[in-house]
């Protein structure tokens, strides 16, 4: 059984590590602030698209340490882990797609105006910058997971601040070099 | 659902699915939020370096937990309740303690890398990431255990649901809290 201080130990060094990277992504936002402030829909998406990719890595880590402690998975090769993946790639792509439409819809009612041109524009930084990053977040959280564990590790307190920092850092930096490149 | 008798939609998927569905429509809320700080954001510089880093802070610390306590309901090391449960006390305390830590070291790093990179020196930063990251604990760590366990006791697996639910929620809140303490402070 763990104490307070134990997970605060095990907690505390990942989670400065992930705010000092969050400190990072705030520097990215900042230098597209000009271009966030007028088009409405990628303020909107903003928190949405960063916690989506962010919510993999914790999917993804959570079920690999339940199969883990149920002693389902050894290795990269399991079952469970290609089962996964299968799982989540049409979901990510689902989601880019959506998060893209439904935010340039409140834009519109917010002021913004429409074109289809702006939206492909859209659409194309949210699925570009989801689906690279959850493949690559994938990778980390199973890879990470398996050799966390074998140094008898909780792999939820460590991977999950990984995996969320990448998707914060990454996610806005690629979103960042996106805009600035379309818009 | 079965396609041509093979299943390509299985209960994982349709969870994970779902959670996501309804994590993106509250990121949306966030988002129609931060629109609403954005000028605000302008006028203390600093704020737009320190939001990524607040909102993850409550995904990690929260999304930890609801984890942990998804873990240890799956593998039958707790019940979903309340009293005589050391575990959860102790998970509780430890979510707390990490909390006000990592408010306090946010705001102090926001406050310098402001000071150091754009020469603006705002000691309110410190207070802004500790009020509002006590204003968002103080909701947030409740609705956390609550409904893991609720989504435990309805027969799904928090794994799957609780992490797209905590970072929607913590943004949510998140926002919300700045966007109190920032009233108060402007």
């Amino acid at each position: 059984m763990f104490t307070v201080r134990e997970i605060f130990r095990e907690s505390i060094g990942v989670l400065l590590v992930s705010i000092i990277l969050g400190l990072i992504a705030g520097m990215f936002l900042r230098n597209i602030q000009d271009s966030l402030i007028v088009i409405l829909p990628l303020i909107i998406m903003l928190p949405a698209l960063n916690g989506m990719i962010g919510n993999y890595g914790i999917i993804v880590t959570s079920k690999i340490t339940t199969a883990l402690d149920e002693k389902k998975v050894k290795n990269i090769h399991s079952h469970i882990i290609k089962h996964l993946f299968k799982d989540i790639i049409p979901v990510a792509l689902f989601s880019a797609v959506y998060i893209s439409i439904l935010s340039t819809f409140i834009a519109y009612f917010k002021g913004f105006e429409f074109s289809y041109f702006i939206l492909s524009k859209i659409m194309l930084i949210t699925i570009v910058t989801t689906l690279s990053l959850v493949i690559f977040i994938f990778i980390v959280a199973v890879i990470g997971s398996l050799v966390v564990y074998k140094k008898g590790i909780d792999p939820e307190d460590v991977l999950i601040p990984i995996t969320t920092s990448i998707a914060d850092v990454f996610s806005i930096g690629i979103f960042s070099l996106l805009v600035s490149l379309l818009f | 659902m079965k396609i041509l008798g093979k299943r390509v939609i299985d209960k994982d998927f349709r969870e994970i699915f779902t959670s996501e569905f309804i994590s993106i429509t509250g990121g949306l809320i966030a988002g129609v939020f931060l629109l609403g700080l954005a000028n605000k954001l302008e006028l203390i510089p600093g704020l737009f370096i320190l939001l990524p880093g607040f909102l993850e802070m409550h995904g990690n610390i929260f999304g930890s937990l609801a984890a942990r306590l998804g873990t240890l309901l799956n593998t039958k090391h707790i019940k979903p309740k309340f009293e005589h449960n050391k575990i959860l006390l102790i998970n509780i305390l430890s979510s707390i303690l990490l909390v006000l830590v990592v408010s306090l070291f946010l705001g102090v790093l926001a406050t310098l890398l402001n000071y150091f990179i754009f020469k603006s020196y705002s000691l309110i930063l410190i207070f802004v990431s500790l009020v509002a990251g006590i204003i968002s604990l103080i909701i947030e760590l409740p609705l956390t255990v609550l409904t893991t366990f609720w989504v435990f006791n309805n027969g799904y697996d928090p794994d799957d649901i609780m992490g797209p639910y905590v970072t929607t929620i913590g943004d949510i809140i998140s926002v919300l809290s700045l966007f109190i303490v920032i009233l108060v402070v402007i």
